[in-house]
Formats: structure tokens, C-alpha cells, sequence
């Protein structure tokens, strides 16, 4: 299925190009690429597509965030007990977060992850990862767990003032 | 601005760890737009329970790198 997703790609590109059209016809090959796929024969039979990188990356960290994904939620079918912190892949961080929060990451990050597929643009979900990461390392220090997912009392809470040069 | 009591020593020492300039950008970020995404440093919103408000009248927890 193509979507539109700011390259010409509604249809899939019939036109089948020849390796030595690399040479040959190589501003129309590159032209169709950049509106969105250009599909090459190569000699052996081997097919072959040229695509904006751009697009290649965000076809690349998608599928490599959706096997991540599929990690974490069989990680989530396994009690607290059974669990490692191998289970989760190269995202060990996540060891921190408890039932709850690895529900809502996975969540968050399939919505994500449908949005830079579709709107081409991987802002939104590498945003979302530095987020999530970022609270991985807070939680990791007990002091600031504590503090983090505790109650607070106005006690707790010292008013402080903008840093100045004392000599 | 507030600071939770049990972090008043990294504070009083933040100047000396990260340069005055940067202690006060942090200071006047918070004080004055902590909601807004930092002209300077990255900010992000904490996720899960730990980004949630810690009571009635305060924003979601931000997350704001300080880098010297």
C-alpha cells in the first residue's frame, strides 16, 4: 500500500530502470527517486530501489522501533519475578518503570511511531524516546525516585534565588 | 523558585558545577517560562507517574538539562 507522504509515491513507480541506466539516464533515475522510488534491475535479476535517504531512515528507525516494541510487550506478558533485565533488549533502561509506565510507553511510542511513518519525520519519536530515557535516569537514582513518585508537602520545599557572583 | 530539601546542597553548589551563566539561564527558564521549550538547553516533560503533577496547581514535571 502507498501512502502520501510528501513524495510522489500514491503509485508504486511502474517504470523498471536498468543498471546501465544509472549511467545513461542518471538525472531521470535520480528525478524519480526524489519524488519518491525508483525501482533498477540489476543484471543477475536483483531488484533494487533508490529512495531519498531521509525516507530510508525513517523506514529504518521505524521497523527497528516496532521490533523494540514487540520486545517490551513480550517482556510485559512475564511477571515482575520471572523478569531480567535482558528481557528488554538493547532498552534495558526500561527495567526502571513499573507496570503502568511500560504500558503507557509502549502506547505513546505506536502512536508515535504511526505519526513518523506517516508525516515522514522522526522528531516526534526521537523526542519521545529522549523523554522516556530521560525519566529511566531520574528514577534510577533512589533519592530523586523517592521525590519523583512520593508525596510532597509544602515542608519539603525551600524557596531559593537566582544564582549570583559572591567574591 | 522552590527546591525540594533534599536537593538545596546541588543547588547552592550548581554554579560552581556548570558555570554561573548556565545556573542562572536554568533559574530564569524556570522562574519565568518552565512550561516553554528552552532557548538554549533541552527540555522535555518527564513521562509515566514521575511527569505527573506532584499536587493541585502545578504543571506536569519538566525535565531541563543544564550543561556547562
Amino acid at each position: 500500500m502507498y501512502q502520501n507522504i510528501g513524495y510522489d509515491v500514491t503509485m508504486p513507480s511502474e517504470m523498471i530502470y536498468t543498471v546501465s541506466d544509472l549511467s545513461r539516464r542518471r538525472r531521470e533515475v535520480a528525478d524519480v527517486a526524489r519524488r519518491g522510488l525508483a525501482r533498477i534491475r540489476d543484471t543477475d535479476g536483483t531488484g533494487l530501489v533508490l529512495m531519498p535517504a531521509r525516507r530510508y531512515e525513517v523506514l529504518e528507525a521505524v521497523s527497528r522501533w516496532f521490533d523494540r516494541l514487540g520486545v517490551v510487550e513480550r517482556t510485559l506478558t512475564k511477571s515482575r519475578a520471572e523478569r531480567s533485565f535482558a528481557d528488554f533488549g538493547d532498552l534495558t533502561w526500561l527495567r526502571h518503570f513499573d507496570e503502568d509506565d511500560l504500558a503507557e510507553f509502549v502506547s505513546e511510542l505506536r502512536q508515535t511511531l504511526s505519526l513518523a511513518y506517516h508525516d515522514d519525520d522522526l522528531a516526534l519519536l526521537m523526542d519521545a524516546v529522549a523523554d522516556w530515557k530521560a525519566t529511566a535516569e531520574e528514577l534510577a537514582d533512589s533519592a530523586r525516585r523517592e521525590v519523583l513518585l512520593g508525596a510532597v508537602d509544602a515542608a519539603d520545599l525551600v524557596e531559593v534565588s537566582r544564582p549570583e557572583r559572591h567574591w | 523558585m522552590l527546591v525540594h530539601r533534599q536537593f538545596k546542597h546541588l543547588w547552592d553548589a550548581l554554579p560552581d558545577r556548570v558555570g554561573l551563566q548556565s545556573a542562572q539561564q536554568f533559574y530564569d527558564h524556570v522562574a519565568h517560562a518552565p512550561g516553554s521549550p528552552a532557548a538554549i538547553n533541552r527540555t522535555g516533560v518527564l513521562r509515566g507517574k514521575a511527569g505527573r503533577p506532584i499536587a493541585e496547581g502545578f504543571s506536569r514535571t519538566i525535565h531541563y538539562e543544564v550543561s556547562n
